[in-house]
């Protein structure tokens, strides 16, 4: 049992660490250190941040969901700064600070969004993170899908799906509609 | 000389812009471009530019597919994060690339390998519709579907189905084709366990990776080792030990 989790957390790590965002962040830093160096600092502390958070959920199982908010706050950022008033993205959580989640869940989702969908300025990506009634994590966007993206064997809902078996009886769930795509990450109480 | 930038990351584009004008003030940057669709109605509505620098993920899909809606017969020179095993084939077809984030030096040297092409009879290599495609089924596909091989100084192509097994001698990478030929790859076998679709091949010890197809026979040995032998090869030591030959079996039973 133990051993299987393990399993499923070094798998999802290795989906974790995206070369694509890595590289695609320090050639827009480049343009930023020309044109803005002070936007470029905050730039980097944002990254360096992300990416200590990427290092250090590595051995946890569950983190509380306000890490994970402000996780994702940096991570929007960085994106933001690529992509510009083309990504729209909205955090609303109101939630008990004793709930926790898997690690990462939260920007996967967004990340999923950004991959699988057109984020230009004629079809704006919008993006709403809210908290459900019930108090689990609602992440939805508007669904204006690529024609062809890059590669991904679709490993990472799975594992979070088995990730979250472990530790609750709430599902993972995954709602496509024709115009969105509404994810419900459940927290778990500690 | 006229340039049109593809590129969906504004400051990525800016970047490019602010380069080539560094480099060479008689470059004319005509457009800058972020998506395939925008591309593609750009190009039937204007004269094809002498160069364009093309970013590989576009905000609505991969910038191969301007290639499917408009003759595109200007040479391009890619731009791209990360796509290590896309990129050899780009070296083999001797087309550029620039990696993100683009440094001057190799902004340099691209333009001036644009430019001695003009000083060959030749002219610019234009991207081959082949390529492209395979290229394209590299990013779109989690797994490889053809590999690049060179015999003697032609590059062939060899589809997946037609590979029965690759192993490793002597520190080379070989891969064995149903035709009973061998031919020599770039990859270690443990970076073909990531790139080979799991259904139709096996890793069955350190030396070898097979497929289905490639199994003549197997014979149980005392000791739980199994010993199998492969199509069209003179190995006739090939174990699989204890410890994979589980695994072994739940994949030849699939």
């Amino acid at each position: 049992m133990k051993r299987a989790h393990l399993a499923l957390q070094y798998q999802s790590l290795r989906d974790q660490v995206r070369p694509h965002f890595l590289f695609n962040s320090l050639s827009s830093l480049v343009t930023l250190i020309n044109t803005d160096p002070k936007k470029a600092t905050q730039f980097v502390h944002k990254l360096s941040d992300v990416y200590r958070y990427l290092l250090e959920q590595r051995e946890n199982e569950l983190v509380p969901v306000n890490e994970e908010v402000k996780f994702l706050e940096d991570y929007v950022y960085l994106q933001k700064i690529r992509f510009g008033e083309n990504l729209q993205v909205r955090i609303k959580l109101d939630l008990d600070k004793k709930q926790m989640m898997i690690p990462l869940a939260l920007q996967m989702m967004v990340e999923n969004a950004i991959k699988h969908n057109e984020v230009s300025a004629g079809h704006p990506l919008a993006i709403e993170v809210i908290s459900s009634g019930q108090g689990d994590v609602i992440i939805s966007n508007n669904l204006q899908k690529k024609t062809v993206t890059e590669k991904s064997p679709g490993m990472g809902i799975e594992n979070l799906r088995k990730r979250i078996a472990f530790f609750t009886h709430k599902p993972l769930l995954i709602e496509e509609g024709s115009d969105a795509f509404t994810v419900t990450i459940p927290t778990i109480t500690s | 000389m006229n340039v049109v930038i593809i590129e969906d990351e504004h400051l990525t584009a800016d970047r490019i812009l602010t380069l080539l004008q560094g480099i060479d003030p008689e470059i004319r940057i005509t457009a800058i471009l972020d998506s395939v669709k925008s591309s593609v109605q750009w190009f039937q509505q204007h004269e094809k530019p002498d160069l364009a620098f093309m970013d590989i993920q576009l905000a609505d899909g991969l910038s191969f597919e301007i290639f499917d809606q408009v003759r595109l017969d200007c040479p391009v020179i890619f731009l791209t994060a990360y796509q290590e095993y896309a990129i050899k084939a780009f070296k083999v077809n001797s087309v550029d690339y620039l990696l993100k984030p683009v440094s001057e030096n190799e902004m340099r040297m691209a333009l001036t390998k644009y430019k001695q092409y003009f000083s060959l009879s030749q002219g610019p290599p234009v991207i081959e519709k082949e390529l492209l495609d395979s290229i394209r089924q590299m990013i779109s596909s989690p797994y490889k579907s053809r590999f690049m091989v060179k015999v003697g100084d032609r590059i062939r192509s060899v589809d997946v189905k037609d590979i029965l097994y690759f192993f490793s001698l002597q520190k080379g990478t070989f891969m064995h084709t149903a035709e009973n030929r061998n031919y020599v790859i770039d990859f270690t076998l443990d970076a073909l366990t990531d790139l080979l679709d799991p259904a139709h091949f096996h890793r069955i010890n350190r030396q070898y990776i097979i497929s289905h197809s490639a199994i003549s026979e197997l014979i149980t040995l005392s000791g739980s080792k199994l010993k199998v032998t492969l199509l069209h090869s003179d190995d006739k030591e090939i174990y699989i030990s204890r410890e994979r030959i589980h695994p072994f079996k739940q994949w030849l039973d699939r």
